[in-house]
Formats: structure tokens, C-alpha cells, sequence
């Protein structure tokens, strides 16, 4: 397969609490073939909180964004692994197309900052990424590894799927599912696929961010899931970090690993067992071991 | 949720803008977007959850002790600064201005990503961040 | 320039007449300065200004002045011709002029109703004048053809629209040929139980008519059958219709349906189209036991004989002597001769996997309204019981109204019988089976006879009504009581909270739209489309059966959404459209059509492809090749007039004289004379 090359956005949540992600995803993406370069002095997407405060200015922030990608490599394709950032990203651009009064702000900024001001970055998630260039066929063929987990409830959270559908359908979207099938791993019909996890609720009004975390797990484990899969950083957190809380508050016990589909995938393709950030999990920590690493038979399990 | 997202729609286009712009509802708004692709309206609602919670905060009329508001005015003020944000200051700077007691919980969740070798206590900020305090006025001026 | 080097036709003798209308025209034109220019332009004999140039003194005067002054061309400065231009014509026509040696300047529409400056405005009416003077010197007497209308009529669709129409003229003496392409006529509304909001039996009140539409003597049925090709104009459409086999022949079976019965599959084994995939049939069927006509079909996508040709043929055996069957059978083509056509080609119901929030076709108790109409029908596939895909009798329904419909991402409209059907079904559902039932709808719509009482009644009857539009359908469980339920969340905006309801059944009150293939339709006959798909009529309130293909009619709901009541209503008023064009025999055509100069033409065919009416054709095809445009089809649009690159195609009242003078006289006011 050629070496395809994009531009990485890793964004503020991969440096920290989704180190995992980050991890996985480069070395996922090298199993493949596939070369992240990371785009050099990045700033804040602007996220939702920004929003919230100023518009323009968050929009000036994602445009910096942009704008490098445009300057450091001119029509690679920008990876942006966070759902937020993707999201921020991808509104920037629809913003500044559809706003008159929004462009002629960022293109003054941009003009001033000497950055690029015709943008014609594309913006993807890592998901459409391995769904459009890879293909779950060309996956399914570069299997390594025989999944010897359990079943696992595909998450994909909001902001990747909504409102552009472009990384996949925004109501009931199948991608991830059929990603995970492509190499063997079982999944069920989980219906809350989409379902907000309450994003900084969680850190704000802890409550509620908390309840909704809580519907999320219990619905997957109803549906026999053993194991969580995501494909944003701060979905990933709420569902991991959580768990002892909601055990202690409600008593039921809870003790499921959640992962990056990237940790999944990267695994099934044989990846190094040390890049993929394993060791950055929480909960489930058990069923960790005993489904990745290495020393087991393969046999015990399938 | 004091009011259901209809109602403050109601109350904006009826002009009870002070009842809109103080309630709960729009704090609330994680910005999931579910509600964007179901309405039959074509109602772009989070971004009018946005639009109402920046009015708020520019009216002063925000409800006192949400840490929510907090949250984004601390946010905004670190990348401002530093371009970028520091997931570990942000949370402590929000909490210390919010409600101090919730650091007792915080440190419980702190503790085991700090084990995990999640915690980055490190402030984070880029090369350039001249460059974008130069793009925020150039903005504000090009308005 | 104006003589264009041709002469000014000689002794032309101009009358121009300026109208008041009241005040509409008078109160910011001065209309005496305008009939005073008038006077002064060559040509003209008598210019006058007068209160209501509609009224009977106003037409005399034109009327009288012919006489009196030997007038030979008219120009009217009042209101648009689209109001009076036939009254004027017929005026000058009474005083012995040639009708179309008149011609119209519209000074309210364009200008009194549109310009305030008075100054302005009688300026500008003026320069119309003067143009429109110059204009009329250049008309020509011309003759109106006139077409005889062929009295036989083609009906497009089966349902109750192309039924009641069919049987309206077969009974008023007339020629019919009714066109169905399912293997029985009836439509949708032979699928449903009751009918709102009486509850009396749809097939009691269905049936008998088409029973007398398979009797009559001046229909002609087809089922099975399509319409492939349209030509020809009013009163003389040339129609092609393909009859797809049945491979049973109608002139032969007896209905006994022994052929089914023998069948070598003993066991129905296809999903039975008519029930909709709820229940089986057998690869020849009946489509439902009320079936016009009572004789089998075969289908060949899933007979043996038809797919590896090693059948026992149980079934033409079981015919016996009869010999009905015929698996040798090929499409036929039939081609009639009509005069007008009625269009019933009905509707489709929206299809809710558009809907993945619904969870149609991924939760199996999530059903159309279509479906349900089969399950509490007495011969559907449960014999009337409404029982779930497992055998269980719901205990609690949720019927959602307006899916697809009243919706930005979908269809935008209101599909006017949701609300209605949606409580019918509700009646039946709980009559039947004592369940509780959850309406959620947007807005309640009940406007027609006896609907607000029905809608009341279902309230006393203990029916839920919950305002709400529901966000989503899941098998999620919160708690245990809403284990192995389908969970309905929706904002009950009456009571301001979010609710979560479980029900064992969910109806989806699907809308009604256009057919997919309605385009096909639509560019066969010629009619237009609404932007959503509908066919088009001519006017929404003064033409509603008519389109803009002349002797095509309308009826039923592929002009858009209606009710029985309504569909039936349309039927009948399109079969009388139909019947007073027939009775009237023959009708004249305006004389504005284009014409080709033989001897200039290249016969290049730009023309042909571009005539949206097919009107052109190549004619002399050995000596020298031209276009030739045949007028009864031409509607006079200017398309291949404008289009031809030699210039040779011409048209009655737009001359280039014509225009060019017009134009002229417009610019001579801007040149200040």
C-alpha cells in the first residue's frame, strides 16, 4: 500500500487525559501505512466553551489552525482525532464560508498574522480517514491478531457524527460497528450509540454529567457488552474515570474497560503491545490483561 | 433543565429575553448537536444555546454559583493567554472560583489518572503566542 | 429605420381608446394627455379617453367607431390582457374587424398600480401608446383553426380517483380506457378496513364499484398495464400502452383458483405484496380475494417454470381443458385513440427507514400505518386480529404522527390524513384489542366533515393525546418496566417535561408523496410538477383539475394529499372537465403559433429537440428537408423562434416587424420624439 500522508491535530485532550488516543492512533495508523505528521505549534481549537464566550475569537482560533495546516502542507488532509476539535474545525470553515461578516474577521487576523488566508484544508476524522482511504475490506485483509475478547458496544459520541454527517450518518451510525467487525470483534446492538456523555458536565455540574454516564454504561452492559469502544478523548474519560463513583453511589458494580477503537484496532493489526497506551486505562484493568497482553495462548480464548 | 429548549424559544421570540437569558437550560447544553439534526425546523439549536449563553454572560444575568459559565470565562482566559489549555489548571482554577468543596471529589478522580500516567501538571503553551494575541485584536478591529 | 425598407402598410386607420377604470388608472395617469398624444401619431383617426373601456357603452364605442370611421386597427390602453383582451377582440369582431388587428397596453398593472409620480407615470403611458401604435400597423388579420375533439377517454390509475372518473363517463355514454399497473384495480384504498371518520367498511363501499367498472359495457380495463408512449394534442392523443402478462388469461378463467391450490409449492412461501410482506402467497396468486379482475397472476420471479423451466406445471394441469394458462404470454402493446386523458395515478407512502430514529426495519414492532391498515382488516393477514410479528396482542400502542411529514429534512407539507387515519386506527386498536393508546402528534388538523366530532369521540374514549413530536424509538431500558418494551421519548410540551413511554407496538403515520416515478409520468404527458413533485393544475383555485396540457386532467392524490371524500369529489369534476370538452366537439385554437419559412431552412433540428411540446418535425425528406411545426400542438411559447439560427422560424403576433416597431416606439419616447 503507498504511504498516505496527513497532517496531525492532536489537540489539548490528547496531550493529557487522551494520551491513549494519542498513542494508538499513530501507531494504528502506521500499521496501516499510514504517516501522521504533526502540525507544528498548534494551538486550542476553541472547543465548546469558546463558543460560548465569543464567537469570532473562537473562530479565529480554529482558523490559526487552518491556516498553519494550509502553510505547513498545502492540500494534505488535517486529522483531527478529538471530536470537539474536529467539530470546531469543521464549523470554522462552514462559519467563514456562510458568514460574510465572521470571514472578513478571520481573513483580516490571518492577513495580519502573515498566515495563509485561502483555506482549503480538509478536515478529517481519524474513523473517515480508515473508513474512505483504508476501507473496512483492506482492514479485514491486514488482520494479525485473532480478538480473543469479549463483545464490545461501539460509542460514537456526538460531535463527530453531528451535524455534518460526514464521518458517518448522524442518526444510528454503523461505521465503527462494521470496523470492529471487519476484524472480528463481536459487537452489540447498542442503542445509545450516540447518546451525549455529557462532555465538561461532569466537571461542572457533576450530577447530571454523571447520571448520563451512568445510562450509558448500564444500557451496555444490559446489552452484554463487556467493553466500551470510543472515538473521542473526552467520551473516553467520562466512561473511564467515573466508574468507581457510580459504583459507590448506585452499588452496582461496574468495571468495564473503555477503549479507543484505535487500541482495538491497532491490536488486531498486530501492533506493538506498548504503543498502544494500554497501561492509560482505569477501569476494567483486569479484562485488559487478559484480552491484550501478549504471553496468553490464543487458544484459552477463542 | 428549569425550561425545555422550546420554551426558551418561545420566550426569545416573545421577547422575555431576561427569563431566556437567566435559566439553567442553556448551561446545560453540552453541545451534543442531537437536537441540530432532528429538528423538522432546521433549527440550528446549539448554536443558539451558544448565542444565548454569550449574551448572558456579556448581561451579567447568568445563574451565580453554576460552575458552568465559570468554566468557559477560565477557558477563555488561559487560551488567550497561552493558546492553549492545561486540562489539570483549568479544572483547579474553575473549582477554586466555583465551589472549593468539589476538590475533595476532584482529588479522588486526580489521584487515579495521576496513576495512570494521565495528569500532565505542566502549563501548555505554544511557540507563537504573540502571533494569536495579534490575530485577536486584528479581529476585533475587522468587525 | 422603422420601415425596416418595407413600406408602411397603406390606409391604416388607428382607433386608440384610453380607459379610466374609475380611479385605478385616472388617479395617476392623466389619460386625456395620453389620448391627446394619441391624436397626433401617424396613422391614428380617433383617439378617446373613456371611464370603463370593459363596460357595454365602452365596447360600443369601439364598436360604433369602426363603423364611423372606417377603423382598420384598435389599441386598448387599460389593464392586462390576461382580463380583457378577449372582450375587446370580441367587440372589434362585432363591428367587423378582424379580432386580432387589436392590441392591448396595459396601463394599470405596469404602470398607475406601480408608479406614484403622476407626471411619471402619464409619461410612460404615453410611450406604450405610442409604441403600441406602431406596433398594431404591422398585425394581420389571421384565422383561429379550430380541432375536432375525439370523444373517447383514457383514464390513468386504478384507485377510487380512476374508478369514479371511469364509471362517471363510461355512464354518461363515453368510450373509457382505464389503465392500472397492478394485477388488480382498487389502489390503496382497497388495503384499508374502515374509512374515516364514519367507520363504515372501505371494501363494502369500494367493491361494487369496481365490480361495475369490470361490467360495464364502455370501459375497456387493462391492469397489469402501462402507458408508454403519449402523442398527439387535445382531442387527439395517440396512446401506446404496454399490457405486461399475466400469464392467466382473463377471456378464459373462470376465477375458480384451482390453479393455486395445485401449485407445486403447497406452502405460500413469498412475501404477498398487496399485505405488504406481513403474510405469504404462492408464485401465482390472487392478489386479495376482492381482486378486479377475479383471475390469477403469476409472478415470474418466483415461479420454477420461469426460473429453471423444470416445473410440473400442477397449475396448468389443474385448468384442465380451459387452458387459461399461458406461461408462453408476452407483453402486448395496445395503442387508442383519445381526446382527453385524466391523470389518477395516486400516491406512495414516505418510507420511514429515511427515519433511523423510528427504528423501522431494525425494531420488528415498528409498523407503517400501511401495514396496520392490513392487520385490522378482516381478510389481511391475521384475519383482522392485531396481533405483534411474535404472536403477542399489544397491551400498549404509540401511533406517531407526521413522519416524513410537516419536516425540513424530508417532505416540508402536510399530508392532510394522518391525523384522520391516525385516530381510525387508534379507534380500531383499542376496540379490538382494549390496549392503551398513545397519540403524539404536533398539531390535531380535523377539518372536514364530522373530523373535530370524531377526534372528540376518541377522546371520551380514553385515547392518550400527547403534544409532542417523538425524538426517538429505542429498545433502551431505563428500568425494569421497560424491559422488552419499545421506549418512546418525547417532549410533552403540554405538561413542559420530557417523557419516556413504553408501548409494545409503534404505528408510524407515514405521509403521503409523490410517486418516484411521477417524472416519467409527468414528461409523457407533458403536464408540469409542483417542486415537490406533485402533479401541477393550472390554477390552485379556479382550475384545480385542469393542467397546462389541454385535455389532460387531474385527480386524486397525485395532484397532492386529499382524503376519499376529496379524491372522489376531484374524480368526478375531472370527468366533467372531460365530458363538456367532449360535448362541446371541437375547439379553436389561438392563432399566436410559429410557422416555419420553408425555402430558409437548413434543416438542422436545433428546433426540433427544444419544442417542448414535440410539435416540430423534418418533413420532405427526399426533395429539400425542412422543420415543419404542426399548429394544433404548437402553444405559441417562442422557444424554436428565438432558437433557430437562420431566423426562419416566425410567429403569429410576434413578427419581428411587430416587435422591432414596438421597440422603436418605446425608444423614440426616450430619444425626446
Amino acid at each position: 500500500m503507498a504511504l498516505r500522508r496527513y497532517l496531525y491535530y492532536p489537540g489539548c485532550s490528547l496531550r493529557g487525559t487522551g494520551v491513549a488516543y494519542d498513542e494508538s492512533l499513530r501507531e494504528c495508523f502506521r500499521q496501516l501505512g499510514l504517516e501522521l505528521v504533526e502540525l507544528e505549534d498548534w494551538n486550542c481549537c476553541g472547543a465548546t466553551s469558546y463558543m460560548a464566550i465569543d464567537e469570532g475569537a473562537a473562530c479565529v482560533l480554529s482558523a490559526r489552525v487552518l491556516a498553519l495546516a494550509q502553510q505547513q502542507a498545502p492540500g494534505v488532509d488535517l486529522v483531527a482525532p478529538c471530536s470537539a476539535c474536529y467539530l470546531v474545525l469543521r464549523k470554522t470553515e462552514d462559519y467563514i464560508s456562510r458568514y460574510p461578516e465572521i470571514r472578513s474577521r478571520v481573513e483580516a487576523s490571518l492577513r495580519k498574522a502573515g498566515l495563509p488566508v485561502q483555506i482549503g484544508v480538509q478536515v478529517r476524522h481519524p474513523l473517515e480517514v480508515l473508513w474512505e482511504d483504508v476501507g473496512p475490506e483492506a482492514i479485514r485483509k491486514r488482520v494479525q491478531r485473532h480478538w480473543r475478547g469479549g463483545r464490545v458496544a461501539c460509542y460514537y459520541g456526538c460531535q463527530a457524527v453531528r451535524p455534518y454527517g460526514e464521518v458517518d450518518r448522524p442518526i444510528r451510525p454503523t461505521r465503527l460497528d462494521e470496523l470492529m467487525e471487519a476484524v472480528n470483534v463481536p459487537v452489540v446492538d447498542y442503542s445509545l450509540r450516540t447518546r451525549c456523555c455529557g462532555g465538561s458536565l461532569t466537571g461542572t455540574i457533576h450530577e447530571v454529567g454523571l447520571r448520563l454516564n451512568y445510562i450509558l454504561l448500564k444500557e451496555a452492559v444490559r446489552r452484554g457488552a463487556e467493553a466500551i469502544v470510543t472515538m473521542c478523548p473526552l467520551c473516553q474519560f467520562n466512561l473511564d474515570v467515573f466508574q468507581n463513583e457510580m459504583e459507590r453511589q448506585t452499588g452496582e458494580p461496574f468495571d468495564l474497560p473503555v477503549l479507543y477503537f484505535t487500541q482495538v484496532l491497532g491490536w488486531c493489526l498486530g501492533a506493538e503491545l506498548e504503543k498502544l497506551g494500554l497501561r492509560h486505562l482505569i477501569a476494567g484493568r483486569d479484562l485488559v490483561e487478559r484480552w491484550f497482553v501478549k504471553e496468553r495462548p490464543v487458544e484459552a480464548y477463542v | 433543565m428549569d425550561f425545555t429548549p422550546r420554551r426558551v424559544i418561545a420566550l426569545v421570540r416573545e421577547g422575555f429575553y431576561r427569563d431566556a437569558l437567566s435559566c439553567q437550560t442553556i448551561w446545560l447544553c453540552a453541545s451534543c448537536y442531537a437536537c441540530a439534526v432532528h429538528c423538522p425546523r432546521g433549527i440550528r439549536i446549539t448554536d443558539l444555546m451558544y448565542t444565548l449563553k454569550r449574551e448572558a454572560i456579556r448581561r451579567k444575568v447568568h445563574p451565580k454559583g453554576l460552575p458552568t459559565p465559570v468554566l468557559a470565562q477560565e477557558f477563555y482566559r488561559m487560551v488567550q493567554r497561552r493558546g492553549r489549555n492545561s486540562e489539570f489548571w483549568l479544572v483547579l482554577r474553575m473549582a477554586l472560583k466555583s465551589d472549593p468543596w468539589a476538590l475533595v471529589r476532584l482529588a479522588r478522580s486526580g489521584w487515579r489518572l495521576l496513576r495512570a500516567g494521565r495528569l500532565s501538571m505542566r502549563t501548555e503553551q505554544i511557540r507563537q503566542a504573540d502571533q494569536l494575541r495579534t490575530m485577536f485584536a486584528a479581529a476585533r478591529e475587522g468587525r | 429605420m422603422s420601415e425596416r425598407g418595407q413600406k408602411l402598410p397603406s390606409d391604416v386607420r388607428v382607433g386608440v381608446y384610453v380607459c379610466h377604470c374609475g380611479v385605478n388608472i385616472a388617479a395617476v395617469v392623466d389619460v386625456r394627455q395620453v389620448a391627446q398624444l394619441a391624436r397626433g401619431l401617424p396613422g391614428v383617426v380617433v383617439a378617446r379617453d373613456y371611464n370603463y373601456m370593459c363596460s357595454d357603452p365602452g365596447q360600443e364605442l369601439i364598436r360604433q367607431d369602426i363603423r364611423d370611421y372606417a377603423l382598420n386597427r384598435i389599441v386598448v390602453a387599460s389593464c392586462s390582457p390576461h382580463l380583457h383582451e378577449e372582450t375587446f377582440r370580441h367587440a372589434a369582431a362585432a363591428g367587423g374587424l378582424n379580432p386580432y388587428l387589436v392590441h392591448m397596453v396595459n396601463i394599470r398593472e405596469h404602470v398607475s398600480w406601480v408608479h406614484p409620480d403622476r407626471e411619471r407615470a402619464t409619461e410612460k403611458a404615453c410611450e406604450l401608446v405610442r409604441a403600441a401604435v406602431r406596433r398594431v400597423v404591422w398585425h394581420e388579420p389571421l384565422e383561429q383553426a379550430r380541432v375536432s375533439i375525439h370523444p373517447d377517454v383514457l383514464v390513468v390509475g386504478g384507485g377510487i380517483a380512476g374508478i369514479h372518473a371511469a364509471l362517471t363517463l363510461a355512464n354518461a355514454g363515453k368510450r373509457v380506457y382505464l389503465v392500472e399497473r397492478q394485477p388488480s384495480i382498487g389502489g390503496h384504498m382497497a388495503m384499508f378496513d374502515k374509512t374515516f371518520p364514519t367507520l363504515d367498511c372501505a371494501a363494502c363501499i369500494l367493491t361494487p364499484k369496481m365490480s361495475a367498472v369490470q361490467a360495464h359495457p364502455n370501459i375497456t380495463l387493462w391492469t397489469l398495464a402501462e402507458v408508454t408512449r403519449v402523442e398527439g394534442y387535445v382531442g387527439n392523443y395517440e396512446v401506446e400502452i404496454t399490457r405486461w402478462p399475466r400469464y392467466v388469461r382473463e377471456d378464459l378463467c373462470s376465477g375458480c383458483l384451482k390453479c393455486i391450490e395445485a401449485c407445486v409449492y403447497k406452502d405460500a412461501r413469498f412475501p404477498d405484496e398487496f399485505n405488504l410482506g406481513l403474510s405469504k402467497r404462492k408464485p401465482i396468486y390472487l392478489p386479495f380475494p376482492q381482486a378486479v379482475p377475479q383471475v390469477p397472476v403469476i409472478d415470474p420471479a418466483t415461479c420454477i417454470q420461469f426460473k429453471s423451466g423444470k416445473c410440473k406445471k400442477t397449475c396448468v394441469e389443474a385448468c384442465g381443458e380451459r387452458g387459461a394458462i399461458d406461461l408462453q404470454a408476452v407483453p402486448k402493446v395496445e395503442r387508442v385513440r383519445v381526446g382527453s386523458v385524466i391523470l389518477a395515478t395516486g400516491f406512495q407512502t414516505f418510507d420511514p427507514r429515511r427515519m433511523p430514529e423510528y427504528g423501522y426495519g431494525i425494531y420488528p414492532n415498528v409498523y407503517t400505518s400501511l401495514e396496520v391498515e392490513r392487520l385490522v382488516n378482516a381478510s389481511g393477514p391475521t384475519g383482522g386480529e392485531i396481533v405483534l410479528r411474535d404472536g403477542r396482542r399489544p397491551q400498549s400502542v404509540g401511533i406517531i404522527h407526521c413522519v416524513g411529514s410537516r419536516d425540513r429534512r424530508h417532505n416540508p407539507w402536510c399530508s392532510r390524513v394522518c391525523c384522520m387515519y391516525s385516530l381510525k386506527l387508534a379507534h380500531l386498536i383499542r376496540e379490538r384489542t382494549g390496549a392503551e393508546v398513545f397519540n403524539f402528534y404536533i398539531d390535531m388538523r380535523t377539518p372536514g366533515k364530522g373530523f373535530e366530532e370524531f377526534y372528540q369521540r376518541l377522546l371520551e374514549e380514553g385515547v392518550h393525546f400527547i403534544r409532542g413530536r417523538v425524538a426517538g424509538v429505542s429498545d433502551w431500558a431505563l428500568d425494569p418496566s421497560e424491559e422488552g418494551k419499545l421506549v418512546l421519548r418525547v417532549e410533552d410540551t403540554l405538561l413542559g417535561i420530557v417523557r419516556r413511554i413504553p408501548v409494545d407496538m409503534v404505528v408510524l403515520a407515514v405521509g403521503l408523496e409523490p410517486r418516484s416515478d411521477a417524472e416519467e409520468l409527468r414528461r409523457l404527458f407533458r403536464v408540469s410538477c409542483s417542486a415537490e413533485g406533485f402533479f401541477l393544475e393550472r390554477h390552485p383555485k379556479l382550475a384545480p383539475v385542469s393542467t397546462f396540457a389541454e385535455g389532460v386532467f387531474v385527480a386524486g392524490c397525485c395532484q397532492g394529499p386529499k382524503d376519499i371524500p376529496d379524491t372522489v369529489a376531484q374524480a368526478g369534476a375531472a370527468a366533467a372537465e372531460a365530458l363538456a370538452l367532449i360535448d362541446r366537439g371541437s375547439i379553436e385554437q389561438e392563432p399566436n403559433t410559429a410557422y416555419v419559412l420553408a425555402d430558409h431552412c437548413s434543416a438542422c433540428r436545433t428546433c426540433v429537440s427544444l419544442c417542448p411540446y414535440s410539435a416540430i418535425s423534418i418533413v420532405g425528406g427526399d426533395g429539400r428537408p425542412h422543420a415543419e411545426i404542426n399548429p394544433a400542438l404548437c402553444k405559441g411559447c417562442g422557444t424554436c423562434v428565438a432558437a433557430c439560427p437562420s431566423g426562419s422560424i416566425r410567429q403569429h403576433l410576434f413578427e419581428d416587424e411587430q416587435i422591432v416597431a414596438e421597440i422603436e416606439g418605446i425608444l423614440a419616447g426616450v430619444a425626446g420624439g
